[in-house]
């Protein structure tokens, strides 16, 4: 009996180890699809696609998200965003023209991240070609030019930030890849994005067919809006209002009503993806943006700066109900400096934490407006420009009291107007600064004074003399290279400000 | 045969043992948790950088503690630093005595650890090992910006981390002011009229010794007045100044206004520009005169204030020729010419529902009702944060039939001594010139329970508090005043401060202050245990400071604030 039973036994343990040990040298990884793996049909390059917009929402290994990178590296420097006492010590050495190289802000990781993405969908994406035979080159054309696009805005936001980035254009896919290259300067690096969204330009569609995706993915428009940005960087001004106008002549996008300012407000910046909108980073439900805890109840860690409503958008004492929609209510709620712009679900109401996902919005109408206005200004049609101002101003019941009325023929009181509008149109939304920069660098560094006097009201009293004349040392505008890069690339070369 | 070659095994097998052991390399185990070095042993690591400093650390004997364990801030100069330094005394690196090698090293070096981070417009946080202050900035030429340290050097590289502290390197030697305040005074030919009403008060002395023994007067600010500034003010001459002002005739006398006036201008601490803006308030030598400190712009201003709703224009202190340090203290210049205003003590009647915050409110601020949360507003604090207890802005329209305070607000305080209400409240005061003061709080009488002058229900006594020094009765927000003549109510304590006549609108007399500088102060409600866990809405309307020798209950206020004299 016994030995029957071990005999069975043996029996069925030799079929089953039969069975089972058919895989024993496979060395595939049980959680992850690797390259050989990937790249073989069009829906695995259109999921790389999706995942470079996706690692713009929120980066992948917890560092720092992207929307809050550009709300610091836009605004903490500038003069509308104050700190609290919950602020951190490298969110106060930035705002007090401190920074060492040590600083985590100045950590350009996230960017990179994407970057890559970007790199390895270009690389690899015509490979499929040969493999699906379903894949056109028209559709593969369209997810290029998305991935170029991306990657000249977050290269452009670089070379703003950084003034000399490392290029790097191939991905890095392998351990054999980690190369270590220097920095570019800041024309090599520009043209290289010029050269990204002319390429991307070509193939980039018009609509995807639904209003999220259009405002969501790159269009054509979106192209269109960052190389006039980029050319109003490099004061390149007719190229800057042909790419202007071919977003305006498109006739797909206007100006958000503001006859009621609640239901501007809730179109514009609650619900988001309005027809105002080029490009906008879609936080939803599922993924919430930073901005909750960074800006709302007793911990926030910035508020508005007091001059927002003192000097940017001011009062008008005589009458209350006379007041520019964009200040208090939807940038900032005045009663406490609260910037709002995030927290708000109405002009008086806040969002909850799970309902925290306005969009970060890259480009919208209204930039283009003003950006146009900008361009014709510097090439001397001041009129053509103030109307631009103007339409943007009425929109939003601007007050007497910030109109400037300057003569059109005034170049420089008409540029002073614009700087002052976009602070206005674009309070929180990670422009000041580099509006601020590019203003003074104009015309190599003509108007350093807007920097200078912005700085003496934005740092303790007792840093003031120092803050003025770091900042006249231009190397002093861009960040340093993080110390981490230095020490694992030996090939970077640390801005001369900082060592 | 076989026990020869069991031996010969055995022997070659011990031989491999031992040779096995004895060719093992040795195996660098690491002793030391960090391969940093400390200051001394880095200096001496970078020769080609530092080693005439080394010299000059060896001769002066502190190469031991530099190499010590403990936290240093070393401004360490170069060779060419050194060099320059050496032609310049005329001596060669073995000449330096001593002494000299130890004053420099001292004066380089400070007892703790500090990056760039800290450098400021003014003086570090803390003396060198000399004795005296360094002070940093930024100097930028060629559009280059770099730290400047003590007006002297820049920083060639800086944040150097060693073992034991710090290490900058600076392109030039580090000096040592020389002078006292009085001789860098006496020096510059453009204060000779403030120098000899120095020297006639007897001040010169105090500004020309390095006080060791009294450490509040080691350290002492002047703000020095060019005689162009002088002359401005039509003061061209000593003479002049003494006619202007000396009133007993001997400047010497502490009493007298020519005394007065140069104590005025001296602030007992080593105070650069950079203190000066960071504190609003400075007392001066002259007991209980203060100046009065503000930021314009870039502009560093002296007693420019608000008073009684008169703006006074300040003095401005030149940045370029001020921030001058001495042995003992630090010299700026004043561009104009200023005194300690002799001001008569005036009543303050004051809203405290008017502040800076509201008032950028227009659709609040007299308008309509609004609650502040802790900590919006700058000059007034109270004890806990969670939101019932957040400040409660009151507006009751003009034609309110039982709501009848000034200036149409009024602030609701939410106090108790126990439980979830706060226990206290802080207002910053306007400005209040010393004297002696009657101190009225004038408030809208309320009971969370029972009825306003019927025995029994809320009873919430708080006691006032200014400058730390309790007024003596309480103010108890559920009393109202007693149905009396005025001068009645005036004898018990009470005051009608409104012109209505119903007793829920209280003043109520808490008692005299004696404020001793003209300045703002602080005044503090607290609840009395009396109180239990006090009661929610308590109408503070106006707090009424007035001379102790003027008319106590006139002017009383209307709805609009207008002032009624009857």
């Amino acid at each position: 009996m016994l030995r029957k039973t071990f005999i069975t036994l043996s029996f069925g343990l030799v079929i089953v180890s039969l069975f089972s040990c058919k895989k024993w040298l496979d060395l595939q990884p049980q959680d992850g699809i690797t390259g050989a793996e990937f790249w073989k049909t069009k829906e695995q390059v259109q999921g790389a696609v999706v995942g470079i917009y996706a690692s713009l929402l929120g980066s992948p290994t917890n560092s720092r998200p992207l929307a809050e990178h550009l709300f610091l590296w836009g605004e903490l420097r500038a003069d509308m965003v104050s700190a609290t006492t919950s602020t951190t010590n490298e969110e106060i050495d930035v705002i007090n023209v401190n920074i060492l190289p040590t600083n985590s802000i100045a950590n350009w990781r996230t960017i990179y991240q994407t970057i890559n993405y970007c790199n390895t969908v270009i690389d690899f994406a015509p490979g499929v070609l040969a493999q699906d035979a379903t894949f056109t080159q028209a559709a593969l054309n369209q997810y290029l030019s998305e991935a170029k696009a991306l990657r000249g805005l977050m290269y452009f936001y670089l070379v703003r930030t950084f003034g000399e980035v490392p290029l790097k254009l191939q991905a890095t896919s392998s351990d054999q890849q980690l190369i270590q290259i220097p920095k570019s300067n800041a024309d090599t690096v520009l043209n290289q994005i010029e050269k990204d969204l002319n390429e991307a330009e070509a193939n980039a569609v018009f609509t995807f067919g639904n209003q999220a995706s259009d405002k969501g993915r790159i269009t054509r428009y979106t192209i269109n809006a960052i190389q006039a940005d980029v050319y109003l960087w490099r004061e390149k001004y007719n190229e800057c209002v042909t790419a202007c106008n071919k977003v305006i002549n498109a006739n797909k996008f206007g100006l958000i009503d503001g006859t009621s300012s609640g239901a501007w407000f809730n179109i514009l910046y609650v619900n988001g993806n309005s027809n105002e909108g080029i490009f906008e980073l879609q936080f939803d439900r599922q993924k919430i943006n930073s901005f909750y805890t960074m800006l709302t109840t007793s911990r926030r860690r910035f508020q508005a700066s007091p001059i927002v409503m003192d000097e940017i958008y001011t009062v008008d004492f005589i009458d209350p109900d006379k007041k520019d929609i964009r200040g208090d209510g939807a940038s900032v709620r005045a009663t406490d400096n609260t910037i709002w712009k995030y927290i708000g679900i109405t002009s008086t109401t806040s969002r909850a934490q799970e309902e925290s996902y306005a969009h970060w919005i890259i480009y919208r109408y209204a930039d283009i407006l003003l950006m146009k206005a900008e361009a014709l200004n510097q090439l001397g049609s001041g009129q053509e420009a103030l109307d631009l101002v103007y339409a943007v101003r009425n929109r939003a019941r601007a007050l007497d009291a910030t109109d400037l009325n300057p003569p059109a023929s005034d170049k420089s009181a008409v540029a002073d107007f614009i700087l002052q509008e976009r602070a206005r149109e674009f309070a929180f939304e990670g422009k000041r600064w580099f509006d601020l920069l590019r203003n003074a660098r104009r015309n190599d560094y003509q108007q350093l004074d807007l920097l200078l006097s912005m700085v003496a009201t934005t740092v303790p009293p007792d840093r003031q003399q120092s803050a003025i004349t770091k900042f006249r040392d231009k190397n002093s505008h861009y960040l340093p290279v993080y110390f981490y890069e230095i020490q694992t690339d030996p090939a970077l070369v640390q801005n001369p400000f900082y060592r | 045969m076989k026990s020869i070659l069991s031996t010969i095994t055995a022997v070659f097998l011990t031989l491999a043992v031992v040779l096995t052991f004895g060719s093992c390399k040795k195996v660098a185990i690491v002793t030391s948790t960090t391969d940093v070095v400390n200051i001394y042993d880095y200096l001496k690591q970078h020769p080609d950088q530092y080693s005439s400093l080394v010299k000059i650390v060896d001769k002066s004997g502190y190469a031991g503690f530099l190499n010590a364990y403990g936290s240093y801030t070393l401004f360490a100069p170069t060779n060419d630093a050194v060099q320059l330094y050496l032609t310049e005394i005329n001596k060669t690196i073995d000449q330096v005595t001593e002494d000299e090698a130890k004053n420099i090293v001292k004066f380089h070096l400070m007892e703790d650890t500090i990056t760039t981070a800290a450098f400021k417009d003014g003086k570090l946080p803390l003396v060198t090992m000399y004795g005296q202050y360094l002070i940093t900035s930024i100097t930028n030429s060629g559009g280059v910006s770099s730290f400047n340290v003590n007006r002297q050097a820049l920083v060639v590289t800086g944040n150097i981390l060693t073992g034991n502290g710090f290490i900058h390197s600076i392109d030039h030697v580090l000096k040592p002011a020389s002078k006292s305040v009085a001789q860098l005074i006496s020096d510059n030919p453009a204060f000779s009229i403030f120098k000899q009403a120095l020297v006639e008060t007897g001040l010169y002395d105090t500004l020309n010794t390095i006080n060791l023994t009294n450490p509040s007067r080691r350290w002492l600010t002047v703000l020095a007045e060019t005689n162009q500034a002088l002359a401005d003010s039509g003061i061209t001459s000593y003479n002049a100044l003494k006619a202007r002002y000396s009133n007993t005739g001997n400047p010497r006398n502490p009493l007298d206004s020519l005394y007065i006036y140069v104590a005025y201008h001296i602030i007992p601490d080593a105070r650069y520009l950079a203190d000066i803006v960071s504190a609003t308030s400075h007392l001066s030598l002259q007991p209980l005169e203060v100046l009065a400190s503000s930021l314009d712009g870039e502009r560093v201003l002296i007693n420019d204030i608000d008073f009684n709703g008169v703006h006074e224009i300040g003095v401005e202190l030149q940045r370029s020729t001020s921030d001058i340090s001495a042995t003992n203290g630090v010299l700026h210049t004043a561009l104009a010419h200023f005194s300690p205003k002799v001001r008569l003590p005036t009543a303050v009647y004051w809203d405290v529902a008017d502040f800076p915050e509201v008032r950028k409110l227009p659709a609040i601020f007299r308008r309509a009702s609004f609650t502040f949360a802790a900590g919006s507003i700058a000059d007034i604090t109270w004890e806990k944060s969670d939101a019932p207890n957040d400040l409660r802005y009151n507006f009751s329209p003009l034609n309110s039939t039982n709501f009848h305070v000034a200036f149409l607000d009024n602030l609701i305080l939410r106090l108790g001594a126990t439980g979830a209400r706060n226990f206290w409240y802080q207002f910053r005061t306007p400005i209040i010139v010393k004297g002696k003061y009657k101190v009225w709080v004038c408030y809208r009488t309320q009971k969370g329970s029972g009825s306003i002058g019927q025995p029994g229900g809320s009873f919430n006594p708080v006691q006032v508090t200014i400058n730390n020094q309790v007024m003596s009765r309480p103010v108890t927000f559920t009393d109202q005043r007693p149905n009396l003549s005025d001068g009645e109510m005036e004898a018990l304590g009470w005051k009608r401060y409104t012109v209505r006549t119903e007793q829920y609108m209280t003043g109520k007399f808490v008692g005299i202050v004696d404020i001793t500088t003209t300045d703002r102060h602080l005044l503090r409600l607290q609840s009395l245990a009396a109180a239990g866990t006090g009661q929610d809405v308590n109408n503070l309307d106006m707090i009424h400071f007035i001379p102790v020798d003027q008319h106590q209950y006139l002017p009383r206020f209307d709805r609009d604030g207008t002032k009624v004299f009857q």
